[in-house]
């Protein structure tokens, strides 16, 4: 639809017309700014806590020492563009250090989608009991990893202002 | 027309880039751009335009890719 209203405003004689082909999913997905009635619903997108990140060919030694270094439990392994490939979990590293990180991580783990419903993700975490997901762009790429208990306060929050705004 | 990425787009907006939502009213009531205005496609005439300054970057952009 953007497209056709870019080539419109050129015709009516627009020198610089921009198509972003995005659009607002892949804006709101990203964490930037939106408005509107809708515009305060969480999503998975809004909840992700930035992750710590790896590629293919790392040592597994020195994830090993960033993961202590940040406090982290779990690496999320990427390419250079920040495509999700696969997950190094700190207790799956080994005494080989010099293993790659290729070698070592657990391919392909679930991710949800940034605008995923969050009441739902949230029942299916807790029925499997998943304390975190990753969570991705449309593309894959990865915006971060949401944890369960961030999600159940903030619901909690939201049904209790509800609540007092019902009585 | 150039097609345009997200970091490009917070460029043309520190540029002072006109964002226009081109979807109905009711969906960019919902959610749009902070800042976008919204002139659905069907409306975009002409008239609509007449007082934008058409040497300044503009935005347009509807849901996603489809």
């Amino acid at each position: 639809m953007s497209p056709r209203a870019a080539w419109r405003l050129e015709s009516l004689g627009f020198t610089r017309v921009y198509d972003y082909a995005g659009g607002k999913t892949d804006w709101a997905g990203s964490g930037y700014p939106v408005e509107g009635t809708h515009a305060d619903i969480p999503s998975p997108g809004s909840l992700a806590r930035p992750s710590t990140t790896c590629t293919l060919g790392e040592r597994v030694g020195d994830v090993a020492q960033r993961l202590e270094k940040e406090d982290a439990n779990a690496c999320i392994v990427t390419t250079e563009d920040g495509i999700v490939l696969g997950r190094l979990r700190k207790k799956h590293l080994s005494d080989d250090e010099d293993r790659t990180v290729e070698e070592a991580m657990e391919p392909g783990p679930t991710t949800v989608r940034y605008d995923e419903a969050l009441t739902g993700l949230v029942k299916r975490m807790q029925g499997a009991g998943v304390a975190s997901i990753v969570v991705t762009e449309p593309s894959g790429k990865l915006i971060g990893e949401m944890h369960r208990s961030d999600a159940e306060a903030l619901l909690e929050q939201v049904k209790s202002f509800a609540h007092n705004h019902d009585h | 027309m150039q097609t345009v990425a997200k970091e490009e787009v917070r460029s043309l907006i520190d540029e002072g880039a006109t964002m226009i939502e081109v979807l109905p009213e009711e969906e960019y009531s919902q959610q749009h751009i902070s800042g976008a205005i919204n002139i659905p496609l069907k409306e975009l005439t002409e008239d609509k335009v007449s007082t934008f300054d058409r040497s300044r970057p503009v935005v347009l952009y509807c849901h996603d890719f489809l």
